[in-house]
């Protein structure tokens, strides 16, 4: 082979290792693959060694040598070839491996390696960091991003029925809680706690969830910490590859299909398509139809990229759309009728099964389209440019008088461009990295819909920036410090009901805000300005071979949501009133995470404990009652108050026999408000969920799981009670209900049955599931649906999956 | 420092300024909203026989005028309706939608601490839905002795069943529930 002087030479060396699914030490296989980076050819006569087990390998005119037989842990690898410095590189043989190593050799000149990839970038090195893996995505391609999610200790979700699943992470959701999907926040009107992320989990290859505010890259905001949804990189290879899969689900005769296509070229060129499209009807709990809970999605996407070593330029384009059907029973006029559905065992409303969607619904259509640029500069730093264009649309249908008026009651558009310049160096010791963040964002209500706008107009721009540093002064020791600054400038125009306006006391207070005054409304424009900073710091420290010790602190800064400053309107399924508070300001969190973890050959465990403050936290509570045609209404009211929370997340992996694994999570969280000196509102009760697996010997042929999950009732629930008065028998009979009563504990049980075979040449996955295969009624305390209905009963569901 | 004269740098300043200065334009104001879905006004017309009509009105945050005084051992024809008057110069009889619509909605009144000295029942001219069910637009109340005590007006929307005796019967939402108080003497 020839190589062209006095060019550099690139040496690129891929390696991958299989076996994810082996459990046994030394059944792995490295795969190694040797390309002359510069014409992308393989490299023929490389010689690989393994130090550890001392053997070697020649790589052959395809450039490929196979290890067999590899056992887990760290391995060295020393790689020789006639035209390139000898070269060692460390790996870490381990589940979903992969190591992507560049090789650069100046001919007579100093040689160093680059560890390009090596394995995935953490969203913070210090930071407590739980992984999904594809095969964990794949058999719950159907679900909301939600349900895929409570795979993952510490995370539960706010639900909206089933569909409409929010996740809540460390007792903290909606805005606290960063999403971000290929290097991007998701803008999707995420204030609302009935509204879900507008993502389909189906197209991600990989879910990261970043505990605590430690991930500045994306945002000083998010107490919670940050879920990064990613792909896989495509090999620079000539490839065609891809998936198609189909679901079937007993409960609401659910019907899904996901299907995935990847073409790459050697020449550095690639692209990519993938669809989701499902279909269900209602939902059944235990003895009953759950009427109107069906779900419709639609969603695609299309990428093309070109990418070599050193750079990589892709343009991708995402569209979503879904409808949700919310259960009819849960729409009520006022309190009385929250009473009788409370009173009632099953919901004041059912019909027989159907797919159709009605009225209360919301659809929601997402688009987002991005182009992203990197580069390694000459001295190996990576700089990174990202454009994002966002578009989400909400339609919220209510059940209106008129049965022929097919309007949406919200009509919201949400429009966010977002500019990101990312800036890393490579060190061996100290990396730091930096980065400018701009986004210009519109929201504009539809005003046709003929009721009061829920949230007003306003123009939204930040610009922010931040620095973090990573100091690695051993291969044991990581520390790490990082800062953001971000500037968020809020240009409001809003409808303020002349009474309320006069009853606030705004009429003397914000007079220079009134634009405009018809009488009965008064029109305002408020400028807002927030200044936000945002601190962590942390060190992580490997004991020894076994155990490692992490721990972070984070001060998250986050602005008020418009939902927080300005809500303005009627919650049909909660009889409540909900108002904003626009003199709110910056809530500030203190967050410490501690997380200790053992790995072994057959047991590994990690355990997490947080505790976080705020002296501005914005919660809502109910307000005292308004009286209007409809009957009493209670108010509720964003403010601040005083609050901590703190936890435990547990996981732990047992393989006590080369085939049988047992796998368990738990997660507990507290809050109070310490204001108040009451609990804080919608924190999930202790939960555990444990697994116990059987597959069959040296082959993923036939797999058997066995699932258990409790959810206890949440002891720390503040009262909401709400009084009422009705008419009966003649006479006024006055009582009051607690909205805020937790629900009774409860165990589920279910089972996945996997078989992997080849059919018609192509891989191919059957994988049976049961979930709550006893059909036992319960009721979710996190659910707003829990006053008018139980949880969904039995559901089956077979998935089959091809690979090519 | 390099980067800070680096290209790419200044060129996304410039974009980020860019960004800034959208936000600086002028912008239409928003449309203002009449809530359609809003009931507001709900009336009572109370006539004796022979007599002449007084109206009661329940306004939303307005003065109200829900004292109602009836005589005993008399029947009155008495007439509801609901209005939208958030505009005062435009105020919209939501009757109307109730009749065209009568299907899908009911009248009821709830009788508290009156005993049997007041009897309410479908009145002449009545609106009837597609099963000849009295929507109990126009109603008859009949008065007995002298007493005190309240009627509470619902309007329900897509009613489960559209006969009954206590709110609870008829199920669906409810539109409309206000008070009147009633003195017979």
């Amino acid at each position: 082979m020839k190589f062209p002087q006095p060019f550099r030479l690139l040496c690129f060396i891929w390696l991958l290792s299989y076996g994810e699914m082996y459990a046994q030490e030394c059944n792995r296989e490295l795969f190694v693959e040797v390309i002359d980076l510069h014409d992308g050819q393989p490299l023929q006569g490389a010689r690989i060694e393994l130090l550890e087990s001392k053997r070697s390998l020649v790589t052959s005119d395809s450039g490929m040598v196979v290890f067999l037989e590899v056992c887990k842990g760290p391995q060295t690898l020393l790689i020789e070839h006639p035209d390139c410095m000898p070269v060692t590189q460390r790996v870490r043989i381990q589940k979903n491996n992969y190591v992507k190593i560049k090789l650069e050799h100046h001919i007579n000149e100093l040689q160093e390696i680059i560890v390009a990839e090596q394995k995935v970038r953490k969203g913070s090195p210090t930071a407590a960091e739980r992984v999904l893996k594809t095969v964990e995505i794949n058999s719950y391609q159907s679900a909301s991003l939600g349900d895929v999610l409570e795979g993952v200790s510490g995370i539960s979700n706010i639900r909206t029925g089933h569909h409409i699943a929010k996740p809540v992470l460390d007792g903290m959701s909606g805005s606290r809680l960063g999403i971000v999907q290929d290097g991007t926040r998701i803008r999707d009107q995420e204030w609302g706690s009935d509204h879900a992320p507008s993502i389909d989990a189906a197209s991600t290859d990989r879910i990261r969830i970043v505990k605590g505010g430690a991930a500045l890259r994306y945002g000083g905001d998010t107490a919670a910490g940050v879920i990064l949804m990613e792909r896989l990189p495509v090999p620079l290879m000539d490839s065609l590859y891809g998936n198609f899969s189909t679901d079937f689900q007993s409960n609401g005769r659910g019907l899904s299909s996901v299907g995935k296509l990847q073409i790459a070229k050697s020449k550095g060129s690639y692209g990519g398509f993938q669809f989701h499209i499902k279909r269900r009807g209602d939902l059944e709990a235990p003895g009953h139809e759950l009427s109107n809970t069906g779900t419709e999605k639609r969603a695609f996407n299309l990428h093309w990229g070109f990418q070599n070593i050193n750079r990589q330029f892709e343009i991708r384009y995402r569209y979503l759309d879904e409808n949700l059907g919310i259960l009819r029973a849960a729409h009520i006029g006022n309190v009385s009728d929250l009473v009788r559905a409370l009173r009632s065992p099953t919901p004041l409303y059912t019909a027989p099964f159907s797919y159709d969607i009605n009225a209360p619904k919301q659809s929601n259509r997402h688009h987002q389209a991005h182009l992203r640029y990197h580069f390694y500069d000459a001295q190996e730093n990576r700089w990174q440019w990202d454009y994002d264009f966002q578009q989400n649309t909400r339609r919220e249908y209510d059940v209106r008088r008129n049965s022929e008026d097919k309007r949406p009651s919200i009509d919201m558009d949400l429009t966010t461009h977002s500019l990101l310049g990312h800036f890393r160096r490579k060190a061996a010791d100290l990396q730091w990295e930096c980065g400018v963040a701009g986004s210009f964002q519109r929201n504009f209500s539809n005003p046709t819909t003929g009721v009061k706008r829920l949230i007003p107009d306003y123009y939204q721009t930040t610009l922010g920036g931040y620095a973090n540093a990573t100091y690695r002064p051993s291969s044991q020791w990581v520390w790490e410090a990082g800062i953001r600054y971000d500037y968020h400038f809020l240009d409001v125009k809003k409808y303020f009901k002349s009474r309320r306006w006069q009853a606030l006391g705004y009429d003397n207070r914000f007079v220079d805000l009134v634009i405009r005054d018809s009488g009965t409304q008064v029109l305002i424009q408020n400028l807002l300005h927030f200044h936000m900073l945002s601190f962590t710091t942390g060190a992580q420290v490997d004991l020894s071979s076994h155990w490692s010790l992490g721990i972070n602190y984070a001060l998250s800064d986050r602005p008020p949501n418009p939902g927080e400053l300005f809500s303005d309107g009627l919650h049909h399924s909660l009889a409540i009133i909900q108002y904003g508070d626009m003199e709110l300001t910056n809530e500030r969190m203190h967050k410490l995470h501690l997380n200790l973890q053992q790995r072994s050959s057959n047991f590994d465990w990690e355990v997490e404990a947080y505790g976080g403050y705020s002296g501005s936290y914005i919660l809502e509570e109910p307000q005292g009652l308004e009286t209007t045609t409809r009957g009493a209404f209670p108010a509720w009211q964003y403010r601040a108050v005083t609050a901590r929370l703190w936890g435990l997340d547990a996981d732990a992996t047992w393989q006590f026999h080369p085939q049988i694994q047992w796998s368990s999570q738990a997660a507990t969280v507290v809050g109070e408000n310490r204001s108040d000196n009451t609990p804080l509102i919608d924190i999930p009760p202790f939960n555990f969920k444990q697994k116990l697996q059987w597959t069959t010997k040296n082959s993923r042929t036939l797999s058997l799981a066995l699932q258990h999950e409790f959810v206890d009732k949440q002891t720390r629930a503040p009262e909401l009670i709400t009084p009422y008065n009705i008419i009966q028998n003649g006479e006024i009979v006055y009582g009051s209900i607690d909205l805020g009563a937790p629900e009774e504990a409860y165990h589920l049980f279910g089972f996945s049955l996997t078989w992997n075979t080849q059919l018609w040449g192509l891989q191919s996955s059957w994988i049976l599931q049961g979930q709550n295969v006893f059909n036992r009624t319960h009721r979710n305390y996190l659910n707003r649906m829990r006053y008018f209905s139980a949880e969904m009963g039995q559901n089956y569901q077979l998935q089959i999956r091809f690979e090519f | 420092m390099r980067i800070f004269t680096s290209r790419i740098y200044t060129y996304s300043l410039l974009a980020l300024s860019f960004l800034f200065v959208l936000t600086s334009c002028s912008k239409d104001d928003p449309e203002e909203i009449n809530e359609e879905e809003e009931i507001n006004r709900v009336t009572l017309q109370v006539t004796p026989a022979g007599g002449a009509a007084q109206t009661y009105t329940w306004n939303d945050g307005g003065e109200s005028n829900t004292s109602i005084s009836l005589a005993p051992n008399t029947t009155y024809q008495v007439s509801v309706s609901f209005y939208d008057a958030s505009d005062a110069d435009d105020i919209e009889n939501i009757t109307e939608e109730v009749i065209e619509e009568a299907d899908e909605h009911q009248v009821f009144y709830a009788v508290a601490d009156l005993g049997s000295n007041l009897a309410i029942a479908s009145g002449s001219g009545d609106t009837e839905d597609g099963d000849g069910n009295p929507v109990l637009l126009r109603t008859q109340w009949t008065t007995v002795a002298a007493s005190s005590g309240t009627v509470r007006v619902f309007l329900i929307h897509e009613p489960t069943t559209k006969t009954g005796t206590s709110r609870d019967d008829f199920g669906g939402e409810t539109d409309v529930e206000v008070n009147f108080t009633v003195t017979i003497e």
